[in-house]
């Protein structure tokens, strides 16, 4: 029994030895790499993410705006705070982050999105990646403790990327351009239109505009009161939501929000999205210069 | 409790550690059992503790009746009344719905009009394999091929041990009983062999069953849509998704019993690497076919019958095999399917007359691969017209095209070369490495790729909901 107990601890231990090693070399690894944005609450947290415009929303929002197309086209350093999975309580909550270390942006892209108008239980993490470079922040950790699907092993060297493999073969080939932390979503993936199918979205969502449209705007005037919103339509494959627009625009404060109208005839084109919902980088590209060629038109 | 789950890990060797260094005397050992096993049962729902009990300690009682007279009908009588009640408490639990549904959709086939409502039902967990176990004990007792236990403890803890109680091995009395009646021994050895099997029993089931399992829910999901390749390989996906599970399964269960000093029964030995469909019932889920072997075929005449009545007999026999797994139609037709299979070899001498040679064997092997994956379609679908439409998919949509998902070669990859490596040593997994330093490398990889790829909720296991 000595003898097994002895050799299994000792096995036990190198094991967490080599755990601890292999998430050093993926630190490693990650600081090294070609995008700066890569572990994006770090980025902000250490004030670089300081940008004029920024955008907020969802996956539509994370994958659809290539902030540096925005920032050529409108001559503004832009910044994308995307959050995938979230809803708007969130996406507030990350760019209240943000501006405890950054000033406050002069536009607040949102991204008009029927799933961010959905209420999400409130101890859900969705895409945990997301928050995984920064899981030791206390910030970070006091936002995700609590929640399901965090456990206080997940603070452990190693353990902490449990359920990612993919994202850790992303760090270990630096095959970050298609990771969700590199600012947006640079795949060349193209959606199969045998796989495309009509996106199904419920109108009904549509009762909590009101509450969506008056959470956004204590925020503005508590945190962000000399920013203007401008509100932008995000394409789906083969559909679009501009019926959310249409509902905001008789409710529209114009002193500081405007409507961003894009042209979206081409969402029918798979070979701009990776997924039915999503874009890859070329539907990205195409749809930020369009969002910015409007805001340009209105003045920006 | 999940074998998969962050609560094992502690419940295991807090256990152990009692069992060896609290409680070192047989019956102490035993009630330890009793109480973890409930503990792990209740984990799950409190609720059906009750039954577990009941279920066990009316067996218990019943084997004691049927021993205690010399009178055959008073014997059978026994047997009948334990056959009723576990068979009674399967037939409301698991299927009672299943035949409320399908006589409904009997009348309304024959024009009439029946507002039957389902039953509120909860399946318990591992109610299966437990009843079996039980109806063994008495039929086995019933035989004369063991004597009753007497010790109450030592009835309950082999009904209820922990390892084995919700997804098997599904383990004779007369092979169990006697290991809970006299004192255990633990062994470097064997301790060594458990804990090989609990790393790749959590390897195959973490890593290689629960990262196929999204590519499979996706391509049954939409096989519509999906082309005849993808197809294919969505189906050879699901194969290696139960195997890794369920072998994955039985793994752990007999390296955890192994560190308690008890042997299980082995379960899996390498079955994809058999070379018709009867070598293939030699090698899967063994404690499940020896048992329907056992306690329905032979008794129903076996092979001392004509040719006609076997094949009867073995139809049968595949046909409840498959209704055990499950009350849907989709389960008979998976039944049915192996039995239709295996008809063929009914009479056929097990050795052949000349050794066959490589390629015949890399044939027969694939050829039986592929006849148990197109069973597996209908085992994972919904219904049977789902199963038809997959399968006549393969063949109809796309067939010449590129496979997209090829995701999930890797892990079919990983889980064949450990069979390979394994397909000498079963029930030690790594033992003939002869290396040290590759042995404890393997080990670790496993155990680093178990924890990396361990999901945010604790998956089930497949076998649970039978």
């Amino acid at each position: 029994m000595r003898t097994f107990l002895r050799k299994t601890l000792v096995a036990a231990a190198l094991c967490a030895l080599l755990a601890i090693l292999l998430d050093l070399g993926l630190t490693w690894r990650s600081k090294g790499n070609q995008y700066e944005r890569y572990a994006d609450l770090n980025v902000i947290r250490a004030g670089k993410a300081e940008a004029e415009v920024v955008v907020i929303g969802n996956s539509r929002a994370r994958y659809h705006y290539d902030a540096r197309v925005l920032s050529d086209r409108l001559d503004r350093r832009c910044y994308n705070l995307g959050m995938i999975g979230y809803p708007l309580q969130d996406q507030l909550g990350k760019l209240e982050y943000y501006l405890e270390h950054s000033p406050a942006p002069d536009l607040v892209i949102v991204n008009v999105d029927i799933a961010s108008m959905k209420p999400l239980a409130r101890d859900t993490i969705i895409q945990y990646e997301q928050f995984l470079d920064d899981i030791r922040d206390p910030a970070v950790l006091g936002i995700v403790r609590g929640k399901t699907g965090f456990r206080p092993t997940d603070v452990l060297p190693w353990v902490r990327y449990a359920g990612f493999p993919e994202y850790v073969w992303k760090i270990v080939t630096k095959d970050t351009v298609t990771n969700v932390h590199a600012g947006f979503a640079a795949s060349d993936k193209v959606l199969d239109p045998l796989r495309a199918r009509q996106v199904s979205i419920p109108k009904e969502a549509l009762e909590m505009l009101d509450v969506y449209l008056a959470t956004l705007r204590v925020h503005r005037q508590r945190y962000w009161p000399h920013a203007k919103v401008a509100f932008v339509e995000t394409p789906y494959h083969d559909s679009d939501s501009l019926w959310i627009l249409q509902a905001i625009a008789p409710k529209l404060d114009a002193r500081s929000e405007l409507l961003v109208p894009v042209d979206l005839g081409w969402t029918h084109d798979p070979t701009n999205y990776m997924n039915r919902t999503h874009l890859n980088a070329k539907g990205a590209a195409l749809f930020s210069a369009l969002v910015a060629d409007s805001l340009r038109a209105k003045g920006w | 409790m999940l074998f998969n789950s962050i609560h094992y890990l502690w419940f295991l060797p807090t256990v152990f550690a009692l069992y060896w260094w609290v409680l070192r005397t047989m019956r102490a050992q035993n009630v330890l059992l009793i109480v973890a096993s409930y503990v792990f049962y209740g984990w799950w729902d409190v609720r059906f503790l009750a039954l577990l009990f009941i279920s066990s300690f009316s067996d218990y009682w019943l084997g004691l009746w049927i021993d205690s007279s010399d009178d055959a009908r008073v014997r059978k009588r026994a047997l009948v009344l334990s056959l009723v009640f576990n068979l009674g408490i399967l037939a409301y639990f698991k299927y009672s719905n299943f035949f409320i549904a399908s006589a409904v959709d009997a009348l309304h086939a024959l024009g009439m009009q029946a507002n039957i409502g389902t039953l509120n039902v909860i399946l318990p967990v591992g109610v299966s394999f437990y009843t079996f176990q039980s109806i063994s004990y008495t039929i086995e007792v019933y035989r004369r091929e063991m004597r009753p236990v007497r010790d109450p403890i030592a009835y309950l803890a082999f009904v209820s041990f922990f390892p084995h109680m919700v997804a098997g091995p599904i383990m004779r009395a007369v092979d169990l009983l006697p290991q809970m009646s006299i004192p255990r021994r633990f062994t470097y050895a064997n301790g060594v062999s458990g804990l090989r099997l609990i790393v790749q029993g959590l390897f195959k089931k973490v890593v290689i069953a629960d990262s196929l399992a999204p590519m499979v829910d996706d391509v049954f999901r939409q096989y519509a849509w999906e082309t005849g390749p993808d197809l294919m390989l969505g189906a050879i996906y699901f194969a290696f998704q139960i195997y890794g599970d369920f072998s994955g399964y039985s793994d752990i269960a007999i390296g955890s019993a192994k560190l308690f000093g008890i042997e299980l029964m082995t379960n899996f030995r390498t079955p994809y690497l058999s070379r018709d469909i009867g070598d293939f019932w030699k090698r899967w889920h063994i404690s499940l076919s020896t048992w329907f072997r056992d306690f329905l075929y032979i008794p129903l005449g076996g092979n001392r019958v004509g040719k006609a009545r076997r094949i009867f007999n073995t139809l049968v026999t595949f046909i409840a095999s498959g209704f055990w797994h499950g009350a849907n139609w989709t389960f008979l037709a998976w039944g049915a399917i192996h039995g239709l299979l295996y008809v063929p070899y009914i009479g056929k001498k097990d050795v052949p007359a000349a050794p066959p040679g490589r390629l015949r064997v890399l044939v027969s092997t694939l050829l039986t691969f592929a006849g148990v994956t197109i069973a597996w379609v209908f085992f994972r679908a919904k219904s049977i017209g789902e199963a038809f439409g997959y399968v006549k998919g393969i063949f109809t949509q796309n067939v010449i095209s590129i496979p997209e998902r090829i995701e999930g070669i890797p892990f079919v990859v990983l889980l064949v070369l450990l069979d390979l490596l394994n397909r000498n040593n079963i029930r030690d997994p790594f033992g003939q490495v002869p290396q040290r330093w590759l042995r404890y490398t393997l080990y670790f990889i496993l155990v680093l790729a178990v924890v990396l790829f361990s999901r945010r909720n604790d998956v089930q296991f497949i076998y649970f909901q039978f």
